[in-house]
């Protein structure tokens, strides 16, 4: 549970890591947050015993749950979207400040770099840069990963020898700061 | 192919470029075509060689952008075919009249006032002012390769530069094929590249050592046919698939196998 301090009232952000346990153990050090208007965030699936033992801890320390809703949208500026109809070929670079979407294959010897996303509908065997601002949340996807080498955010990957042969669509994406590729279904 | 100029181009030296763009030219010629082939490779001249009009060139193409001669001087006719011409890149003089403007200008007068029903520029490898010069006159393209990762590559990054060059009509020759290689899957295959480079096939010619000897020789292979299998006869079928004839690929069958068609229907191959 995350605490913080809004114009409307005390804001309790939820997610599915808490408990009802947890909740009172932490609400009921910090008496004094609930006696005023409070909201509650809710962010992914949330017990209801959980939502219950906030209610109850506010109205004994005699203030008012106002607001249950899902977290504020947090807004990024999103770039534009580079849609590229065509094959990219060998010595290209397409950069985008958002998303990069290619309807043809990349082949290799070319170059992509997006702050956000990466997505070829064809083969994917040049380099590609997804969240190459930093955005650790941007994925590459793409009909096959065939590429030497990928970078999300500030990770690198360099291609092994164990690559799957199969035919899925696969997705690379970051799992604790490190690379990983999976089929996508 | 509708395109008239026709620029034989790989990115990677040493694939083939000016001999297919004699082979094809020759047999362009064999077909009826009044053909001018051109050598823009300034510096390194070779196509004259290949095409053993060496002791005859007098002018050059430097000569003609210079205006040291009228273009008709610059061309020199083959002897052995007919409605065949050669304009040669000059070995010695500075390359920087090089010009896309120049080139254009001496292409259009090539077909428009000379009457050639096409002209082939054979370009300079690489992917600098040499090609661009070669490319900004063409409106189709023979891109050469050979099965080799690194010729595939290379041909990949030229076919890019000529799309955006509006150069849409771009046939892909694989030479030096050789089919017991790939049969034993040391090599590229045909259809692989093909899948990479995504641009039609216009011809698959083998390695044959014939070549070599008619390069040296000075005599082009496709002068007279050989055998079916063989190089010279692979060039003649390029030159009439240009023209627009539909003809199989005896090389290409021997590499797919009577059950391929098959097998790549149902995923394999």
């Amino acid at each position: 549970m995350k605490v913080r301090g809004t114009r409307g009232g005390i804001l309790l952000g939820l997610d599915q890591r808490d408990t009802p346990e947890s909740v009172e153990t932490a609400l009921s050090s910090n008496r004094q947050l609930l006696e005023g208007r409070v909201l509650v965030e809710v962010a992914g699936k949330v017990e209801y015993p959980v939502l219950e033992a906030v209610a109850n801890r506010v109205r004994e320390a005699g203030g008012e749950l106002v607001e249950i809703r899902p977290p504020a949208a947090v807004e990024q500026a999103r770039g534009e979207t580079v849609i590229v109809s065509k094959t990219v070929r060998s010595g290209a670079r397409i950069e985008s400040s958002g998303s990069v979407v290619v309807l043809g294959d990349v082949n290799a010897g070319a170059e992509l770099v997006a702050n956000d996303d990466i997505i070829v509908l064809g083969l994917l065997r040049g380099v590609a840069h997804a969240g190459a601002n930093g955005n650790e949340k941007a994925v590459i996807w793409a009909q096959r990963i065939l590429s030497p080498q990928l970078r999300i955010g500030g990770a690198l990957a360099q291609a092994g020898d164990g690559r799957s042969e199969g035919s899925r669509p696969e997705v690379a994406l970051l799992e604790d700061a490190r690379i990983v590729v999976r089929p996508w279904d | 192919m509708n395109a008239n100029a026709i620029v034989v181009t790989s990115g990677k030296g040493g694939v083939g470029k000016t001999t297919s763009t004699a082979n094809v030219g020759v047999a362009l010629a064999k077909l009826g075509d009044r053909v001018a082939v051109v050598d823009t490779d300034v510096g390194l001249r070779n196509l004259d060689v290949v095409m053993g009009l060496e002791g005859r060139v007098v002018y050059d193409l430097i000569d003609v952008f210079e205006g040291r001669c009228r273009l008709k001087q610059a061309l020199i006719r083959d002897k052995r075919v007919e409605n065949l011409y050669l304009i040669a890149a000059s070995q010695t003089k500075d390359k920087s009249s090089l010009s896309e403007e120049r080139m254009q200008t001496t292409v259009r007068t090539l077909l428009e006032e000379e009457d050639f029903d096409r002209v082939l520029i054979d370009s300079p490898a690489g992917i600098e002012k040499g090609f661009r010069t070669a490319a900004s006159a063409a409106n189709g393209a023979l891109v050469v390769v050979n099965p080799e990762v690194s010729s595939v590559r290379d041909a990949d990054r030229i076919i890019g530069l000529l799309e955006s060059n509006g150069i849409n009509e771009v046939r892909l020759v694989v030479n030096r094929l050789r089919p017991e290689m790939i049969k034993r899957g040391d090599m590229l295959e045909v259809d692989d590249m093909l899948d990479i480079l995504g641009v039609k096939l216009i011809g698959v010619v083998p390695e044959d050592e014939k070549v070599l000897v008619s390069t040296n020789l000075g005599s082009p292979a496709s002068l007279d046919g050989g055998v079916r299998t063989g190089a010279g006869h692979a060039f003649r079928d390029i030159a009439r698939r240009i023209h627009g004839e539909e003809i199989p690929y005896p090389l290409l069958e021997q590499e797919r196998g009577p059950f391929a068609g098959l097998r790549r229907l149902f995923g394999g191959g």
